[in-house]
């Protein structure tokens, strides 16, 4: 009996030790944790604490999400409705947060960081920074106004800085009508939530030769003047037997050099330039212009879907070095790679904030063009980047083509099981002094030449008809 | 809790006080924070709707003064903590509940009013407990039955049948399922404690199996059961219940790790092979990442908790209402927010201070049955409490059960007070000197 006692008061001690824990346990949840969970913009209490959310502002200062007492149900209203989205996302009470409201959140949301200890205690709320994009509302305007009613994306940057100056993605969605129709949005198979031209997956299609001639010719391996055969159909032997690699239209090219093969996009020769680079040679420089990573920007979701250096067999690989088989990229993984040749061989990070600031309005970042990736040297850079002019003065991309100021460009028309090519366009401009750079892609829009490039025509026609729109 | 040390002093039998003024004290004090509360609440902005509910509160002090007069004219000699604490725990959650949902006010009134009944007539008509051991084998069997009769008839709730509902009022079974499985456990192991006693040698080990294994057997029934009915809570509860009591009759340290370490195994096995199980865990480690679907509760909690702070939004000014399930099993996470950390840390303190209370009387009652039945009760009191205020903090992943007498619900409520009458006739016990 007394040792049941003794063990009964054991029991009771194991019991008096455990809430011991679980009282430490809620103090820090109460109190250390609590700055973190309040400040949480899920948190219904916080929907009457809208007031102390930063703003997001164009680079000019147009505000673009604003925080206001009387918007029901989430305090926010976004002012430039359906031009700025999806990128700039949405805050909704039931649904949570998306896109650049989801991603600056810890910025834009006030903070009870206190160094003040009674302050700390009392848990004072300080306001959300304002965030300045580098977005310039009058290219971005015009580019959701140039994509119009077609399902794609069009990227434009300062290629110099990496500055993203325009991003337009269609099909998107109404944020005040976000609640409402939540559930056809999210099921919606043409996905309005994607942000495509930094989330979109598509096969590049000839936009990528750009990558192989490039590689190719900082290998050696290649010259611009490198003659290839092309007789419209190069067949290869495999061993589940002979892949032909065609032209597209049944086209022949007869004897071209590699620049030709560029201006003309001719598979059959950029097929030879890829295995003539080698499998790793090959794998090195998707490595180098960034193709295997999701690049250092807070949109990207998604990774680049370069195959893996195994499944690289020869058949493979010359699909692949002109841009098909198993091979997508996001438009921005081909914007950046496109700087690289307008920018000397460097990539830079791309950003998309230009500045942020605080309560008192003190500066507290301010974007600064950083070097991601050094793919090419200039040399080489130069060289492509004159074979692209030809590509716009005389090959696919003339729908591109300015009276008084040099385009630099790429056409692409990536086939894929959705039907009719992708149209693909990308460029900069003026070719020797790049201001901006532009991607555009059409989903089945047919060929690149004819449909992505008029689109970045009428683009580069208003960038440069009022000159000094960047600041 | 001044008179606590007077009480409890350092005697093992406390002496009895004629007109019980300790309890007579606490009331009065209870009946203060009382006056006050329901000051606060009308002062803030809450709307009660047609019928302001205010009334029932008076009516639940009132029983309670009521039931302390009684106990003095029956010159009973119980501890005379366990009145003002339950009377304290059962007006705050009446309280809360009055704040949560007034509409809900009336209605837990009749539930505490139907539990001090089951107390007044079980101290009245039950001249000693110490019968119940005669009829173990009927609790074993009636809590069986029931629970098993809940599985197959009950209302389907949420993907688990737990409840019988009787249109009026429902009923939750296993709130006396598991007091009837303690009564049985403590005569059981008072019956063959002699044989569990023995050192293990070659000639007491077969002995001691034909004494483990109908009690394995039974445990490991008793949890499927809950496993299958998905009551994880009540299958934590019985489990911490069934190890204490096993560690107390045995003092085998040996078995009570490896029964720590198998269930730890059939933890393992429910999180392999039960979906609903892996979601809950999954949902404790990160509630953030489902925070709009199976984190949703408790994400909310974590709000109201942190919106508290140290000294809580007060009484009627947090927002609890977003979390589901606040006024029941979610109730702790509404006091944290409105009275704060101070707030929840008395609390624990007053729960700490009962379960002290009841693991005396096991200490000081004279015989096995009764020592081995109060401490049953202490320690699944101690544990529910614990397991339902750590899995509202996010300390342990959630489980569904009741904090007693705080949460809103009659079967929760009145089983408290059945086992609260049990526990004053044991702690009496020890004065009868």
């Amino acid at each position: 009996m007394n040792k049941i006692r003794e063990y009964t008061k054991k029991l009771f001690r194991l019991y008096m030790i455990l809430f011991f824990i679980l009282g430490m346990y809620i103090g820090y949840i109460q109190v250390a944790k609590s700055g973190e969970f309040m400040s949480n913009t899920d948190n219904p209490r916080n929907y009457e604490k809208m007031n102390l959310r930063g703003t997001i502002f164009t680079r000019d200062g147009k505000p673009l999400a604003i925080s206001r007492d009387e918007v029901k149900p989430s305090g926010r209203a976004f002012p430039e409705k359906n031009i700025y989205e999806p990128y700039l996302g949405y805050l909704s009470v039931k649904f949570g947060k998306g896109g650049l409201e989801d991603k600056l959140d810890k910025f834009l949301r006030f903070s009870t960081k206190n160094t003040d200890f009674i302050d700390y205690l009392m848990r004072k709320e300080t306001k959300g920074e304002n965030v300045y994009l580098t977005i310039d509302p009058r290219l971005q305007q015009a580019a959701v106004k140039a994509l119009g009613e077609r399902k794609g994306a069009v990227v434009m940057m300062n290629p110099r800085t990496g500055e993203i100056l325009a991003l337009a993605s269609y099909p998107s969605f109404d944020p005040d009508k976000l609640d409402k129709d939540w559930k056809k949005l999210t099921s919606d198979k043409d996905s309005p939530f994607l942000i495509r031209p930094v989330n979109g997956s598509y096969p590049p299609g000839s936009v990528f030769k750009l990558f192989t001639l490039a590689s190719c010719i900082e290998e050696g391996v290649v010259t611009p003047d490198t003659v290839f055969d092309c007789s419209g159909d190069y067949a290869m032997d495999y061993e589940l037997g002979t892949y032909h690699i065609r032209e597209a239209g049944g086209a022949a090219h007869g004897s071209v050099t590699a620049v030709d093969a560029l201006v003309h996009s001719c598979n059959v020769g950029f097929a030879q330039m890829g295995l003539k680079l080698g499998k790793n040679k090959f794998y090195e420089y998707a490595g180098k212009f960034g193709f295997t990573e999701k690049p250092d920007f807070m949109l990207c979701e998604t990774e680049p879907g370069f195959p893996a250096k195994d499944v690289l067999t020869p058949t493979q690989l010359a699909q692949v070095a002109f841009g098909q088989g198993e091979l997508t990229l996001s438009p921005l993984s081909i914007a950046l790679m496109t700087s690289a040749f307008a920018n000397g061989g460097k990539i830079c990070k791309p950003q998309i904030i230009k500045s942020r600031v605080d309560e008192k309005g003190k500066v507290v970042y301010k974007c600064e063009a950083e070097v991601w990736k050094t793919p090419v040297s200039m040399e080489t850079a130069k060289k492509v980047r004159d074979a692209m002019i030809q590509v716009v003065e005389r090959g696919t991309g003339t729908a591109a083509r300015m009276d008084t100021i040099k385009v630099a460009g790429k056409t692409g028309s990536a086939e894929n099981p959705f039907g009719e090519t992708h149209a693909w366009f990308t460029c900069f401009a003026p070719a020797e002094d790049p201001k901006i750079l532009i991607v555009v892609i059409v989903e089945n829009g047919g060929g690149g030449g004819k449909t992505a490039a008029p689109v970045a025509k009428e683009l580069l026609d208003l960038y440069f008809s009022k000159p000094g729109t960047q600041k | 809790m001044k008179s606590d040390k007077k009480t409890a002093g350092t005697s093992m039998f406390p002496v009895y006080h004629k007109g019980r003024p300790d309890e007579r004290m606490l009331l009065a004090v209870i009946t203060m924070i009382f006056l006050l509360a329901i000051y606060i609440i009308h002062r803030s902005n809450l709307e009660f709707g047609k019928f302001d509910p205010t009334i029932t509160g008076f009516i639940i002090l009132a029983s309670f003064w009521a039931i302390h007069f009684f106990l003095i004219f029956r010159k009973e000699k119980g501890d005379e903590l366990f009145l003002p604490l339950a009377a304290f725990l059962s007006i705050l959650g009446w309280i809360i509940v009055f704040r949560l949902r007034p509409q809900l006010a009336s209605k837990q009134m009749i539930w505490i009013l139907a539990g001090e009944a089951v107390f007044l007539l079980w101290i009245c008509f039950v001249k000693d407990y110490r019968v119940l051991e005669d009829f173990k084998y009927l609790f074993l069997v009636g809590a069986v039955s029931l629970q098993a009769a809940v599985a197959i008839f009950g209302k389907e709730v949420n993907g688990a049948k737990l409840w019988f509902d009787f249109g009026v009022f429902s009923f939750q079974p296993v709130e006396f399922v598991k007091i009837f499985l303690t009564v049985f456990l403590a005569a059981y192991l008072k019956q063959n404690r002699e044989i569990l006693d023995k050192p293990i040698n070659r000639d007491s080990i077969g002995l001691l199996m034909r004494y483990i294994i109908p009690l394995l057997v039974l445990w490991g029934a008793a949890q499927m059961v809950l496993v299958l009915q998905k009551d994880l809570g009540m299958a934590l509860l019985l489990f911490g219940t069934f190890l204490g009591l096993f560690y107390a009759s045995t003092r085998k340290t040996g078995f009570t790790a490896l029964g720590i370490a198998l269930s730890v195994g059939g933890a393992f096995l429910l999180y392999r092979f039960f979906p609903h199980m892996r979601v809950r865990i999954n949902t404790w480690l990160d509630p953030w990442a489902t925070a709009q679907d199976s984190g949703y509760q408790i994400v909310q909690a974590l709000y109201a908790i942190a919106n508290g702070g140290l000294t809580g939004a007060g009484l009627g000014m947090g927002e609890p209402s977003s979390i589901p399930a606040i006024y029941t099993d979610y109730i702790f996470a509404a006091i944290l927010e409105e009275l704060g950390l101070w707030g929840g840390i008395v609390i624990l303190g007053l729960f700490l201070v009962l379960i002290q209370r009841m693991f005396k009387s096991s200490v000081c009652s004279k015989d096995e049955f009764s020592a081995f039945l109060a401490l049953g009760l202490g320690l699944m009191f101690a544990t529910q409490v614990f397991v339902i205020i750590a899995g509202t903090v996010k300390m342990i992943p959630l489980t569904g059960i009741t904090l007693p007498f705080i949460s809103y619900g009659g079967s929760s409520i009145v089983a408290n007070f059945l086992m609260l009458a049990i526990m004053f006739q044991i702690s009496s016990g020890c004065r009868n000197q």
